[in-house]
């Protein structure tokens, strides 16, 4: 079976600067494959070139198995959701939906029956004579979404679409997208800087940076098991690390005194970085005797999240540890800052990172 | 602050209505007996009747229209040429010639018009109606080209990729997005083509061939005697009914529904 | 390949039609005529029979002949004085008139306002011109109002003076001040000025230290636009001026369209390369005292 998109070994750069370096990337059909990483990490140069729109400098594009590495735009057979959206500010819902067909030479009654049906899919029936200036923020991002899939594309690319949306709206269109991709089985390549939209929308994520992929896997996967430092930081709220030495197996020795990793033969007299998810840190009573690593600190600040609590705790002079607590009983007490407290994780719950 | 402030209002409608008011005035002596020029005698339609019958007067009019619609069409055609041109394509030079191209606004209009005259002279090529067309073009396109790059420069390539993701060759992206998104531009540049064009003295003065007249000639003609030919008072008025025309057309190009 | 496959493909081939049309253009009709007519004014083409023949040989008599015009440098130096008082002038009157317009006025009723200001310039040149002739006349409105109000009892007789020349100059340049400096005015934030207002700044104050600053290019472009032409102007000379009025435009249109013949031509040539030198020069000069870059469009 091919592969949707594959990319192999593609390099672009732009005068001095080298935008993509050496991708490769096969994305499966009906997948939900999203580009993650911050701005000007070369992503959206990457589904540029996918699309045509970019030539690569080294490279070869496939779509669907076959070399497209030269065919213009107009003959790949993609479908693209722009940042800005680029909805055509001359013509109305209808038009604009219409257009991909019309230049297809559909007969304007296959359009009608084509547009009535895709209207009903992102749920814009009875807007077809609206003007997108009439529009509000999520109908448009739901008509460039029709627009372009309205010529049954074998890949939708979508550059940052919700970018101007306000949270609310962007968080139901991350579900409304989701929705429409199962619902018309295309392979959506998703680029964004946001990681939350990639993690609720993702089967699979490809982090970049600097124009060079650095770790590509499913959501729970890049979360629980990050690469590198860079894609730990990346990805997720937050993060706790150590540097220490790692000079016996499962033992890493830091300023704090020893750590108690998971024993693994590869990290063996290197440098290393012991990363703790903020969640995985246990506080207070829950430090019971059992928990592998202990420590003592002072609670340096208080922060009330909502759906949990932030503590920040000095352990010795320079070292801060981040740590989530759900309130799950409402007669909890908080813990005040200034007042010592033991935080601890088990061995499993640390992550070990080569820089 | 607020005194200032009614000051200003008082100023700004004052001279708003002070640079109407030799146009008025010019309308207003047009219904003048023609015996005492400058002080209102008597009402008469007369100046119009003369005005009708003036062949000459026609005759330049339509020269006018006529030279200023090819003008129009051909630099604005040139303009959106190289306004494309300099926004999408990254080449050695563009500076140069970006600015290379406003020159013609710069270089006074008697400048122009001499160089163009000693230029077509010396190449033995007889003056006509078209020698007129090359000067004005030559820096119609000028601005032109100013107020559609302005536009252009707003304009976000975006469209067009959009229209090839949808499976439309470049020249169908251009002629189905590009351009319609363009026209309140083109249309405003070729409002000012026009203008240009229509009311220009100068240049047309030394280019034209002998006896050959547009209406700004026409005008010159009567008015450099130094009397005050009240047919022209007349023609005032049927040229300010066009003026306000123009400005309705430009009123509406200029309230555009997007961008 | 179709036709459609080659442009795609050929950049060169792009770039020629977009850039290389327009500009092949300028340059046969524009700039090439600027060199000869320069050639010409050194009396490098000589007139054999019915036919020009280059001549690499430059002289200066054309030059020489233009100084020894009687009251040439009298013509120079009024040019520059019509068109530095026209120039203060649009400046003076639009420059409260545009900001009224684009910072106080309403924004939904500027369109208007602009319209009502542009709409003038679609009558013809030479007829608003030829209209001030009934108001500056010695039985014109400006005549009958100062005797009215009694400034006045014997009627003045503007025709033909300086004074006449700079008003109607001032009337017909207005708009090229007057768009320049609505184009920076309307762009101004209003919050700029609220900010100065937090910051102690009284209203004058603001004004002086943020929106004439501010409004620089649209002043500098303006004074440009109406001073470069206002130096070689002829036809308000002509039509509302006399016999002291003349300018650099009125000579260099004498020896062009009344004196013609191969010298007339060549001293018209040398008139106008002067005229663009002096300009170029006033220009730089102006721009150096006041600062800042200009910027068309």
């Amino acid at each position: 079976m091919s592969y949707a998109v594959e990319l192999i070994n593609i390099s672009k750069s732009f005068g001095n600067v080298r935008a993509v370096r050496n991708v490769s990337l096969q994305i499966r059909k009906n997948e939900f494959f999203s580009l993650l990483g911050p701005s000007g990490c070369g992503k959206t140069t990457t589904l540029r070139i996918i699309a045509g729109l970019e030539e690569p400098d080294s490279g070869v594009v496939k779509l669907d198995g076959k070399d497209v590495t030269y065919v213009p735009t107009h003959k790949r057979n993609i479908g693209m959701v722009f940042q800005t959206l680029a909805l055509f500010p001359h013509m109305d819902v209808y038009d604009n939906i219409a257009f991909g067909l019309r230049m297809r030479n559909y007969p304007e009654s296959e359009i009608r029956k084509r547009v009535k049906e895709m209207l009903e899919i992102v749920r814009l029936s009875g807007l077809e004579h609206r003007r997108i200036h009439q529009l509000s923020g999520g109908q448009r991002q739901r008509v460039a979404l029709a627009r372009a899939l309205i010529v049954q594309p074998a890949v939708l690319l979508l550059d940052e679409p919700l970018g101007a949306l306000d949270l609310k709206i962007r968080q139901h269109m991350m579900v409304e997208l989701k929705r429409v991709q199962r619902e018309v089985g295309t392979t959506f390549i998703y680029v964004t800087h946001d990681q939350s939209e990639a993690m609720v929308m993702s089967d699979r994520i490809a982090i970049m940076k600097d124009g060079v992929i650095q770790q590509i896997g499913e959501p729970y996967e890049i979360y629980m098991k990050p690469r590198n430092k860079f894609v730990a930081t990346f990805i997720g709220d937050a993060i706790n690390m150590i540097e220490g030495d790692y000079l016996e197996p499962g033992i890493v020795a830091t300023s704090l005194g020893q750590i108690k990793t998971i024993a693994s033969d590869e990290y063996f007299g290197k440098r290393v970085i012991v990363a703790i998810r903020p969640e995985k840190v246990l506080i207070g009573s829950e430090v019971t005797g059992d928990v592998d690593n202990v420590f003592e600190g002072t609670v340096s600040m208080t922060i009330f999240r909502g759906a949990f609590i932030e503590y920040r705790v000095m352990l010795g002079h320079d070292i801060e540890f981040i740590v989530f607590k759900p309130h799950v009983g409402s007669s909890a007490p908080l813990l005040t800052p200034g007042s010592s407290v033991k935080i601890g994780w088990n061995r499993d719950s640390g992550i070990i990172l080569v820089e | 602050m607020k005194l200032v402030d009614k000051l200003l209002k008082i100023y700004t409608f004052g001279i708003l209505g002070l640079i109407y008011v030799p146009i008025v005035v010019l309308i207003v002596f047009s219904f003048n007996e023609s015996k005492s020029k400058v002080v209102f005698t008597g009402f008469t339609l007369e100046n119009y009747y003369r005005l009708v019958g003036n062949f000459r007067v026609w005759e330049s009019f339509y020269n006018s229209i006529w030279i200023g619609v090819v003008v129009t069409v051909v630099s604005v055609l040139l303009a959106i040429l190289m306004a494309y041109g300099i926004t999408r394509y990254e080449f050695r030079g563009k500076t140069i010639i970006d600015s290379l191209v406003l020159v013609p606004i710069i270089i006074p209009e008697i400048v122009e018009a001499l160089t163009l005259l000693v230029f077509l002279v010396i190449l033995g090529i007889d003056l006509s109606p078209y020698t007129i067309i090359i000067g004005h073009v030559a820096f119609d396109v000028s601005f032109a080209y100013v107020v559609i790059k302005a536009r252009m420069v707003g304009y976000d390539p975006q469209y067009e990729e959009a229209a090839r993701t949808l499976g439309a060759d470049e020249l169908r992206a251009f002629t189905k997005v590009t351009l319609p998104i363009l026209a309140p531009g083109i249309i405003a540049a070729s409002l000012i083509a026009f203008l240009e064009s229509y009311d220009d003295f100068i240049k047309t003065f030394f280019t034209r061939p002998a006896g050959f007249m547009t209406l700004p000639v026409y005008i010159w003609n009567m008015a450099s005697r130094r009397g005050f030919p009240l047919d022209l008072n007349a023609l005032a008025t049927f040229v300010v009914a066009l003026a306000l025309i123009f400005a309705y057309i430009r009123n509406r190009v200029g309230k555009g529904v997007y961008l | 390949m179709s036709i459609i496959d080659i442009i795609r493909r050929g950049k060169k081939l792009k770039l020629f039609i977009f850039i290389g049309i327009p500009m092949i253009y300028l340059l046969i009709f524009f700039f090439i005529p600027f060199l000869i007519a320069f050639l010409y004014s050194l009396g490098m083409f000589k007139q054999v029979v019915y036919q020009y023949v280059f001549v690499p040989e430059p002289s200066l008599e054309y030059y020489s002949g233009l100084m020894k015009f009687p009251g040439i440098f009298k013509s120079i130096q009024r040019s520059f004085y019509y068109a530095s008082l026209t120039t203060l002038g649009t400046f003076l009157i639009s420059y409260p008139l545009t900001y009224y317009i684009g910072v106080k006025l309403e924004e939904k009723y500027r369109d208007l306002a602009v319209l009502i200001i542009f709409t003038p310039f679609w009558i013809n040149f030479l007829l608003r011109v030829y209209a001030m002739r009934f108001i500056l006349h010695e039985a014109g409105m400006i005549n009958l109002i100062l005797r009215l109000i009694g400034i006045i009892s014997e009627p003045i007789k503007f025709l033909g003076t300086d004074t006449a020349v700079i008003i109607v100059m001032i009337y017909s340049y207005l708009i090229f001040m007057v768009l320049p400096l609505y184009g920076v005015l309307e762009k101004l934030d209003v919050e700029l000025l609220e900010a100065a207002a937090t910051l102690g700044a009284t209203p004058f104050k603001a004004f002086i230290k943020i929106t004439l600053p501010l409004s620089l290019p649209g002043i500098l472009a303006g004074s440009l636009l109406v001073f470069i032409p206002a130096v070689g102007e002829f036809v308000i000379p002509e039509l509302v001026g006399g016999p002291n009025t003349t300018t650099l435009g009125t000579i260099i249109y004498s020896f062009f369209l009344r004196v013609r013949g191969v010298t007339g031509w060549g001293i018209g040539s040398a008139a106008a390369l002067i005229y663009i030198v002096l300009i170029l020069v006033a220009s730089y000069v102006y721009m150096k005292f006041v600062g800042g870059e200009v910027r068309l469009g």
